[in-house]
């Protein structure tokens, strides 16, 4: 395979609390390839959407990345002063966040936001700028985009938003898009349009995606390499269809078991005993401990490791489901 | 088997005010014209996309809601006309569980005052009765005698979401209407509450209306779901007949939106197109002409009726023109 296009080393991102520091980021290592789209899955507050803001330097106080190396093409961007980061962000690498409404400024037209980074990184004129803007938009599919320029995001619907915010990313052609819950606040039919439009987007413009959501359905038709995170740790990651099919980390398998499966009735859920623990909460073992039903006395004091189980496929557990 | 709600035609308008006099300019068509019935026993799941006004009809069968026209009867009698004290006696047989449990819990309430409540507002059973009422319905949704003296704040979602659905089941109601019960919660979270919801159905033959936007939930809890789509019930079957031979193009729509587990990355086909229109100004004639890709003259002048078009199935109605004959 190809050189990775982008390449996480061991990053840690901290938050100090009242309760002292927590990771919410706790060593988590991957890559991703040119053109593929890495899913990323997890419930509430495993970590994943601090990973993509990680990604991004995003994160603000009381946060920090405490550890790790981001490369980004071969080019550690943790490194980067604030000034050149911004060079990257926007330009190089894009965001879609999960909720349009706030993610856009109310009192800015759509046009005008699209514009401020199209002038910023392409050094365009206010005129071309507007031009490529509008080119944008038609390119996401908002019809009569001329005139959708110069409405303000209450103007437009949850779908259309969502739409305009995929323009404002991709509109300095990123090498590298990050999808955060890009749909999760949409309807099912408007859901399957937006998936639809970053797959071809995708395909067109060859980029590599980062795409984060809790649902396991939109995961496993979207990505081609899936990643499973819980308590700020990776548990477990493979192609997509063999995490689907053998699940190796107990937290995968019964995550999917408790998913209903459209057209595979059954009468009852597989359910995961308790809830996700605290941050502060979190075992110093590994972080499923208090709700794994194969968890033996190493797991509550041991971390285990990321190993690899077969090509392509490796897991965090001492004890993992073979099938 | 017996029906124990029969709606018709029923309609639920929100009036718009504007200007300086506040004068009416429109309505809100919530719901428009539905009619349906709710078995004995069964779980009627009501699925629709945002805005469809599956959430209002919801409200406006238990009544926090005035509907504007239609007929509603609950266990033979007429539910609307029904006012006062009457009314908040045959409340007690219907209840309600709502989305947000964070919301739908008053945070200055502990447990026990929370579930008491139902209790002291209809002036049922003695102080000591109530104790050990509360105490057994905390066992019943799965949570500890212990819990009883704590505030909703320290509990986690799935939690809250238990004392929601031990709070509708305080006055032993025959039918529960839960809307949205598990989006606003994790998936392995949902799946804890689902069987719940079977469990208790089961132990106290409960009947269940299940508003929800999620096909999948729905499939794995309703014997019958009506889609919904502008205010109107587009097409209402038994499950499996619903999933294995969708009529509407919106129920085909729908059901090919959803995301499929471990069926491995596929290209994404557009299952739609478009977005649905305000309920303000619903388009003529069947409302979902604009986005519906087999429309025919017709569909943009007449409204068509909800009906079975087999005369086996006779349990599978749908509102189209297609299959008009």
């Amino acid at each position: 395979m190809n050189d990775p296009v982008v390449s996480v080393r061991n990053l840690e991102t901290t938050f100090s609390t009242r309760l002292g520091p927590f990771r919410a980021v706790n060593d988590v290592s991957y890559d991703i390839y040119r053109g593929e789209t890495l899913g990323i899955v997890g419930e509430s507050g495993c970590g994943k959407s601090v990973t993509s803001f990680s990604l991004m330097r995003l994160i603000e106080q009381p946060g920090r990345i405490s550890r790790g190396q981001v490369f980004i093409n071969g080019r550690d961007i943790l490194l980067l002063s604030e000034h050149d980061m911004e060079a990257v962000r926007g330009g190089e690498m894009a965001i879609i966040f999960q909720e349009p409404m706030t993610a856009l400024n109310p009192v800015l037209s759509i046009g005008h936001q699209i514009n401020e980074q199209i002038m910023k990184h392409m050094r365009l004129p206010l005129n071309e700028a507007r031009e490529r803007g509008i080119e944008m938009l038609s390119l996401v599919g908002i019809p009569s985009p001329g005139d959708r320029y110069d409405t303000y995001p209450h103007q437009l619907s949850g779908g259309m938003r969502q739409r305009a915010m995929i323009a404002m990313a991709l509109s300095c052609d990123p090498k590298i898009l990050i999808a955060d819950e890009p749909t999760t606040a949409l309807d099912v039919t408007i859901q399957a349009q937006i998936l639809e439009l970053i797959q071809g987007l995708q395909e067109k413009l060859n980029m590599t995606v980062q795409f984060i959501t809790h649902d396991l359905g939109v995961i496993s038709e979207i990505s081609d390499r899936t990643m499973v995170m819980y308590g700020g740790q990776t548990c477990e990651i493979a192609q997509t269809q063999e995490l689907f099919l053998n699940p190796a980390h107990p937290y995968t398998e019964a995550l999917i078991g408790s998913r209903p499966k459209f057209g595979h009735r059954s009468n009852r859920l597989q359910t995961i005993e308790g809830s996700v623990p605290a941050p502060h909460e979190l075992p110093p073992g590994c972080p499923f401990f208090n709700r794994c039903h194969r968890a033996k006395d190493e797991c509550r004091v041991n971390r285990p490791p990321l190993t690899q189980v077969k090509a392509g496929h490796s897991v965090a557990c001492f004890f993992p489901v073979s099938h | 088997m017996e029906n124990i709600l029969e709606i018709k035609n029923l309609k639920k308008y929100f009036p718009i005010h504007k200007g300086l006099l506040l004068r009416e300019v429109g309505q809100v068509k919530a719901i428009d014209g539905v009619s349906f019935t709710v078995r004995k026993g069964e779980t009627l799941g009501l699925v629709g996309e945002s805005g469809c006004g599956k959430s209002t009809l919801g409200r406006t069968l238990i009544r926090l809601y005035e509907p504007t026209e239609g007929e509603m009867k609950f266990k033979n009698r007429d539910w609307r006309a029904e006012s006062g004290e009457k009314l908040r006696i045959m409340r007690r047989d219907m209840q309600m569980i709502f989305q947000d449990p964070f919301s739908s819990l008053d945070p200055r309430m502990t447990v026990g005052q929370i579930l008491a409540e139902p209790f002291e507002i209809h002036g049922l059973l003695s102080r000591t009765e109530r104790n050990a009422r509360v105490l057994q319905l905390l066992e019943t949704v799965g949570l500890k005698a212990s819990h009883v003296n704590r505030y909703p704040h320290e509990f986690s979602g799935g939690q809250k979401q238990r004392i929601c659905i031990a709070r509708a089941l305080a006055l032993e109601p025959s039918v529960i209407i839960a809307d949205e019960p598990v989006s606003a919660l994790d998936v392995s979270i949902q799946a804890q509450i689902l069987n719940l919801m079977k469990d208790l159905q089961q132990k106290f033959q409960l009947t269940y209306i299940f508003i929800s936007h999620d096909l999948s939930v729905i499939e794995h809890l309703c014997d019958r779901i009506a889609v919904m789509y502008l205010g109107k019930i587009v097409e209402i079957a038994p499950r499996e007949e619903l999933y294995a031979n969708p009529q509407h193009p919106y129920t085909q729509a729908l059901i090919s939106a959803i995301p499929r587990i471990g069926e491995g990355k596929k290209k994404m086909k557009k299952s739609l197109s478009g977005e649905v229109p305000s309920p303000i100004n619903p388009p003529p004639g069947c409302t979902f002409h604009p986005r519906c890709s087999q429309k025919m003259d017709i569909c943009s002048q007449q409204l068509p009726v909800l009906k079975s078009y087999d005369s086996v199935k006779g349990d599978h109605c749908t509102s189209c023109w297609l299959y008009e004959k």
